[in-house]
């Protein structure tokens, strides 16, 4: 359980109410009609997820629901908390029951996660086939590893997102720090809003390096680093990393892909990284954790940054040039050269990103347009992206390449 | 291995084919199974070759009279080429060790003639022996056993055709598709099984040829959608082998899978994996419910796969098995993956139970051993590829990945040169940089094709038309049908958009060069006629892109005509390539040029207009006789091909073959030093090169130059063992001309009796062995290889060792009878040598024929016969060439001069000397000034003898050395002299000769030279 956090929020409510909500309808169902009957919430470290526990278990006092209690996969050995969680669930006459347990993921990490398939056999599937209970976990990953058909679909997972700019207005209003800069500083996560509380005073670099060493202190130096340079890309692959971070020090040959999957293995296993399917790239699932890190490593390596900003440019153009996958790639591309353009001041950065979608547009045919258009406006699936690329071209121009790519694909519909 | 390792798909259609195929010990039997991707075809075959007992099926095996050929797949590197399917059939069959005994035979015959640089029909006869040999292997091993071929992934066998050979009806055994076909007609009985996806163009071919063998059609199988029972056995299979499926497969979505993937096997099993591996049954349900369900449940697999956490091999596998689309194996991966090879090699093995990985025993080459090896590869399935094309791989990154395969294959190619690396290596040459793939693939196939390495020049050929389907539009309909990758669509869409037209061009080229090598000069002339429009067209729309390849396409048309005896036409041709590229010409711009070009056009430009230069002078020498202006145009190749200043084998070749022309010319025209020098130099060039066959042309050049020049013991030396290797590779050519050359020398021995110092009678039976050998070439050159102008060469010199016998008989005082008989069999040989010439159209062969029978005439005092054909060719030789009085000889510009009339001109004018002495001498006797004691001419036939031979040097002067001339006239002119009186003589000299001179407008110095020493007058 993560102690700051919690004193942070302590006593406030009207946060994740979405989530709240969903755990409270789902409760409706029971013992009746229950679709669902564990619910996972996951985020990353210092996302809120003992925090948002607290706060489910305040919003659960209710008649007829019995909160069975609050374990902590951290800290207790699975025998123990089955024994109690079954004993105690048993003790309970309420009509519904809930039982939470924070940190599910430890057991899954342990060794190979024995611990975790003796819960699920013991605890869950027991729990389950009652129909009366609702188990909620948190973890830092979503899980998806049960192997019981049961278990697999009665269970949900759900990201424990960032607060939004009301969510921290209402949360600091008594903290006597502007809002708008608590928002702008943490972007909402929880545990910076919880720095910033402590030490208002904290410099830029200072809050930076601390949220880098923070959010990857666990890893070893390479995973560090490539983690640090991966989130400065929306979404990525072993291609352009390769042309970012370059394994130019080895002194054996340096593998094609092997290195580098490795790392990104660890990234995905501690919940940071994940494949998205729909765009056939690794991407970080939480975005605001990406925005974060690249903000602490734009603020501490800023020739850097404009260095990766300028090869993933170049790498993602080149990509860009083959019509059959710009919906893959435009969005990289127009990111990273925004990105790289601003970093060195660089004139007219929304007005050389049209131009550079006007020059190549005409290229482009036999694009999948509608995927091209649904990944230009939907920031390649990351809503983040979307607001970074509107603050770095500007809303008109944003809508401007809009315009242009729906009448490409409007041409297109036409000449079919 | 157990079979039960393996996720079988149980096919129903399985057990009649078993049924039929272990009893088809009469006719042959032919199943042509086609499907779509993942219908499973390859699952079907294991299935038949288990029941065989093969431990997998692709293994071959035999089950009592039944022998299982193990599955072929044509995509495979050591089974995409007629020698690799060869070599695993014969492992498969050959039961005594002796059915292949004759294919052994031919086919080390074969590999020795192209290793050593023989070219043209003789080995195109070869390479049809092999195939025939094993045809007849097949046949001896079909006679104890029933044999069960198995042939998959077939539709590669028409993808990889150029689209030159898709327009052309007629087969090419070369290719594997009609070798194939080939031997599916000659088989007697057994059963072939040929598996794969669409396939109309093979199967209506294979009908066709089946059809006109009279045998029975092939019974064609469209395997499709499991049926209920089968889907049934599909499932309970699959739920045996993992029973967590137990769990998730209820009825609903068995029935919800099976109507999503349309019963395909593979897509069920990718499907199930997702299951498996994804742990979400609700989201595969919800996907498989979508419009492009099956897609997105597909896509989740890769995506479970790749965000798996507890390792990262496999993830980082799959992806080398989508980028390695030859196979990905353990050499490989050491390379990519240094540091975690030895995880990543154990995780090999594990991945092999997954249904969309495939493996196979590949054979492949070994450094250092003789002895080819077993190499387990790994392949995705043919559908997997194109769904990680789509999901996980990135056109650009393809691009750059690819260099590192590249960089092992060229590794790996430097410590062992070996036909299978270029090969596999060339699909990723092309991914990796199209337009340099594409050159080095040009450069490749021509030195495969001028080494006639056939296989390897069909198997290069075979990997560039797989990757240009891959990169072809998306045409179809079916998914499963599909054969080209979104990845190489894209990247051949911008890096190199117009491969498919270039590609088209030059297979023209390679087709007329291939058609060229095999001694098919017919067909390559076709290719040319039909396709000059379509390149010219090329031309005018892309002046520049294509300008270098319409100057090659030119260039080998032009040649193919020049093969085909049609010398005007050619040179036209070949005129139009050096228009074509008129900056290169001029030596300044040339480099300017060459510095501008990458290798690869520098090799292109130089080779190119370089062969052009030489071909031109190979005309002009051998069917022109303008022999200085060949030599210029040889010069001039010679500077090309050093100018490119590359260490290309074939430019090394070329030059080689330059040097011997030059060296040819060069003895005709009497330069010894040179002759000997350039013809040298290609000898050694060519034992550099390791072409043994060539290195004994040269020394056939080497012996006509050094019998040329008089040097006839040497010669002889020179071609003995020429013919030795000619004889010992059985090459009907070299054979040919070995005898040609070697007949030339004895006649000309013969001829030289009285310098060689032997008898008369030693001299006759030089011409009898002469005669042998040049009997021998003519049979060559008119049955076994077309060479025209060799049988005229042949025939005439047939005729000149006649011509010497009857000298000989005569001077022997043979009978009349045996006189006569010379001298009819002489004028037979000459009429035959004439009138060959005539209808090739070869003048100046035709003309020296005929100079060759007025000797004879005049040898045999028909006089005015002899006259008649001298005037003949007086009359056939333009008057520019003739010194006339008053006018002298006319200075015609070396590119319009015949030297050959010159030297023409000057034996009849040599010749007409010895017929008015002869003359004179009757009349002498006539009147009573001579007597049969002291042959002495009228003092006006002295006085024309010598005019006739001051005219006869003049003419030799004019084209040859000094030297030479000296050598062709001066024994003949001190002779005739040597008994004239030197009175006359003074005044021949003193009086005539100045008169002459003046009249005939002859350079003094030319003629003093040669007089003087005759005469001894003019000191």
């Amino acid at each position: 359980m993560n102690r700051s956090n919690e004193r942070c929020v302590t006593n406030h409510s009207g946060v994740w109410t979405e989530l709240i909500a969903l755990c409270l309808d789902m409760l409706r169902t029971l013992p009746e009609h229950p679709e669902i009957r564990l619910l996972n919430f996951w985020t990353y470290r210092g996302g809120g997820k003992t925090t948002f526990l607290h706060h489910l278990k305040a919003a659960l006092t209710v008649p007829e629901v019995a909160l069975v209690g609050l374990w902590d996969a951290a800290v207790s050995e699975v025998q123990q908390v089955i024994q109690e969680i079954l004993c105690a669930v048993e003790m309970s006459s309420h009509t519904k029951k809930v039982v939470l347990l924070d940190n599910l993921d430890n057991w899954l990490r342990a060794g190979d996660g024995e611990s975790f398939f003796e819960f699920e056999r013991q605890l869950v599937l027991p729990l389950l086939e009652r129909r009366d209970v609702l188990l909620i976990t948190t973890a830092q990953i979503p899980v998806h590893q049960w192997r019981e058909y049961d278990v697999r679909i009665h269970q949900e997972n759900h990201l424990i997102r960032a607060l939004n700019k009301a969510e921290v207005t209402h949360l600091t209003e008594t903290w006597a720090l502007d809002a708008n800069w608590l928002f702008e500083q943490s972007l909402g996560y929880l545990q910076i809003l919880c720095w910033l509380q402590q030490e208002p005073h904290l410099s830029e670099e200072a809050l930076a390096q601390r949220i880098a060493d923070y959010f990857l202190s666990a890893f070893s130096p390479m995973v560090r680093e490539l983690a640090a340079v991966a989130a400065l890309l929306p979404s990525f692959d072993v291609a352009v990393l390769r042309d970012v971070l370059p394994a130019e020090e080895q002194e054996t040959p340096e593998g094609l892909y092997a290195v580098y999957i490795d790392r990104i293995r660890e990234l995905i296993a501690a919940g940071l990284v994940a494949w998205d399917m729909r765009m056939g790239a690794y991407h970080f699932p939480n975005a605001t954790l990406r925005r974060l890190l690249a903000r602490s490593f734009q603020i501490c390596h800023r020739e850097n940054f404009t260095r990766v900003h300028e090869r993933a440019m170049l790498y993602y153009q080149a990509e860009a040039r083959r019509p059959g996958y710009l919906h893959y790639t435009l969005v990289s591309a127009l990111y990273h050269m925004a990105s790289f353009q601003s970093a060195q001041a660089d004139g007219d950065v929304g007005g050389s990103c049209k131009r550079w979608v006007q020059d190549h547009i005409s290229l482009w045919a036999g694009a999948d347009w509608p995927a091209v258009l649904q990944a230009w406006q939907s920031g390649a699936g990351d809503k983040t992206v979307n607001e970074e690329l509107q603050a770095l071209l500007g809303v008109e121009v944003v809508d401007e390449i809009t315009q242009m790519l729906t009448a490409a694909q409007q041409g297109m519909e036409v000449t079919q | 291995m157990s079979t039960q390792a393996y996720p079988w798909i149980a096919r129903k259609v399985a057990d009649e084919i078993y049924e039929k195929v272990i009893t088809a010990d009469n006719a042959p039997v032919i199943y042509f199974i086609q499907a779509p991707a993942g219908a499973g075809k390859t699952f079907l075959a294991r299935d038949i070759g288990v029941r065989l007992g093969s431990p997998t099926g692709y293994e071959p095996s035999r089950l009592g009279n039944v022998t299982w050929s193990g599955i072929l797949d044509v995509y495979d590197p050591d089974t995409n080429s007629n020698q690799g399917i060869e070599r695993r059939l014969i492992e498969a069959f050959s039961h005594t060790g002796l059915e292949f005994e004759a294919y052994h035979e031919a086919r080390s015959m074969y590999d020795v003639w192209f290793k050593g640089g023989i070219v043209g029909s003789s080995l195109e006869d070869q390479r049809r022996k092999v195939e025939t040999a094993f045809a007849e292997g097949l046949k001896l091993a079909s006679a104890q056993q029933i044999l069960v071929l198995a042939f998959d992934t077939i539709e590669r066998l028409e993808s990889a055709l150029d689209p030159l050979q898709q327009a052309q009806a007629d087969s090419d055994t070369t290719a594997v598709m009609d070798w194939l076909i080939f031997q599916i007609t000659r088989l007697e009985k057994g059963a072939v099984l040929l598996l794969g996806r669409r396939a109309s163009r093979f199967y209506q071919k294979l009908c066709a040829a089946l059809a006109e063998a009279r045998r029975p059609a092939p019974r064609s199988f469209d395997l499709g959608a499991l049926d209920a029972a089968e889907a049934q056995i599909f499932f309970a299979d699959r739920i045996q082998r993992y029973p967590q499926l137990s769990h998730l497969l209820d009825e609903d979505l068995q029935a919800l899978l099976l109507e999503r993937t349309a019963g395909n096997p593979l897509l069920l099993d990718l499907a199930l994996l997702s299951l498996l591996e994804s742990h979400d049954p609700g989201s595969v349900k919800q996907a498989l419910a979508e419009p492009e369900g099956i897609r997105a449940v597909e896509r989740a697999l890769l995506s479970a796969y790749m965000n798996a956490f507890k390792k990262s091999e496999r993830p980082t596998l799959l992806r080398y098995l989508a980028l390695a689309r030859n196979g990905l194996f353990p050499e490989l991966l050491q390379m990519l993956e240094p540091e975690h090879a030895t995880a990543l090699i154990a995780e090999l093995q594990t991945i092999e139970a997954l249904p969309f990985v495939k493996v196979r025993n590949i054979s492949v080459a070994v450094p250092g051993q003789e002895q080819r090896a077993l190499r387990r590869t790994y392949f995705l399935h043919d559908a997997m590829y194109a769904l990680c094309d789509e999901v996980w791989l990135r056109p650009e990154q393809v691009v750059r990945d690819s260099r590192r395969l590249v960089d092992w294959y060229d590794a790996q190619a430097e410590k062992q040169p070996e036909a299978d690396l270029w090969v596999e290596s060339l699909f990723y040459r092309m991914r990796a940089d199209p337009v340099a793939g594409y050159q080095w693939y040009l450069q490749q196939a021509d030195q495969a094709i001028r080494s006639a390495h056939t296989g390897l020049d069909m198997r290069l050929r075979d990997a560039m038309g797989l990757f240009l389907t891959s990169a072809s539009a998306d045409t179809a309909e079916d998914r499963g049908q599909l054969l080209s990758s979104p990845i190489d669509r894209n990247n051949i869409a911008v890096l190199m958009p117009n491969i498919f037209d270039d590609f088209r061009l030059d297979s023209a080229i390679l087709w007329m060069k291939r058609y060229m090598i095999r001694g098919k000069t017919e067909q390559a002339v076709e290719i040319g006629d039909k396709e000059l429009s379509w390149v010219e067209e090329q031309f005018r729309r892309s002046p520049e892109r294509y300008r270098l390849a319409l100057a090659e396409f030119l260039l080998w048309y032009g040649q193919a005509t020049m093969y085909g005896y049609e010398i005007d036409k050619a040179l036209e041709l070949y005129q139009r390539v050096i228009d074509l590229l008129p900056p290169f010409s001029a030596d300044e711009s040339l480099k300017e040029v060459l510095a501008g070009l990458n290798e690869f056009e520098r090799w292109r430009l130089s080779l190119v207009l370089g062969r052009t230069y030489n071909n031109r002078g190979y005309a002009h020498w051998m069917y022109k006789g303008q022999y200085h202006l060949a030599l210029q145009e040889f010069q001039q190749a010679v500077h090309l091909f050093r100018m490119a200043d590359l260490e290309i084998k074939s430019l090394e070749e070329e030059l080689a073959n330059t040097n011997d022309n030059m060296g040819r010319v060069y003895a005709i025209l009497g330069s010894e030093f040179q002759a000997i020098q350039l013809i040298k130099k290609g000898l050694e060039k060519r034992e550099a090169l390791g072409l043994n066959y060539r290195v004994a042309l040269s020394m056939n050049s080497l012996a006509l130059a050094l019998n040329r020049l008089g040097r006839v013991e040497q010669a002889l030396k020179t071609i003995e063992p020429a013919l030795i290797h000619f004889r010992r590779i059985e090459v009907a050519r070299g054979i040919g001309l070995g005898m040609l050359t070697r007949g030339m020398i004895y006649r000309n021995m013969a001829e030289m009796y009285d310098e060689l110092n032997i008898s008369v009678e030693e001299a006759l039976r030089y011409t009898t062995v002469a005669e042998t050998d040049l009997k021998e070439a003519v049979r060559h050159f008119s049955e076994f290889v077309k060479e025209p102008i060799r049988e005229v060469q042949a025939r005439n010199e047939m005729a000149c060792c006649q011509r010497a016998r009857y000298l000989f008989l005569r001077a022997s005082a043979a009978m009349k009878n045996e006189q006569d008989m010379a001298l009819v069999q002489g004028r037979a040989y000459f009429r035959q040598a004439i009138e060959l010439a005539h209808q090739q159209n070869y003048i100046v062969d035709e003309l020296d024929s005929m100079q060759d029978l007025a000797v004879l005439l005049t040898r045999a005092e028909q006089y005015d016969d002899a006259e008649r054909y001298l005037n003949v060719i007086r009359s056939k030789i333009p008057e520019q060439y003739v010194i006339r009085s008053g006018h002298g000889l006319v200075e015609i510009a070396v590119a319009e001069r015949v030297d050959a009339f010159y030297k023409l001109l000057g034996q009849v004018e040599l010749l007409e000397g010895a017929i008015v002495y002869a003359r004179g001498v009757h009349l002498a006797r006539e009147r009573g000034l001579s007597d049969d004691k002291r042959k002495q001419p009228t003092r006006e036939s002295w006085i024309e003898t010598a005019r006739h031979y001051l005219l006869a040097v003049s003419y030799f002067s004019h084209y040859a050395t000094e030297t030479f001339v000296r050598s062709l006239t001066f024994e003949r002119i001190y002779k005739r002299f040597e008994d004239c009186d030197p009175a006359l003589i003074r005044e021949i000299t003193q009086v005539y000769m100045p008169q002459w001179m003046a009249d005939y407008k002859l350079p003094e110095a030319l003629v003093r030279s040669l007089f003087q020493d005759v005469f001894g007058l003019f000191s």
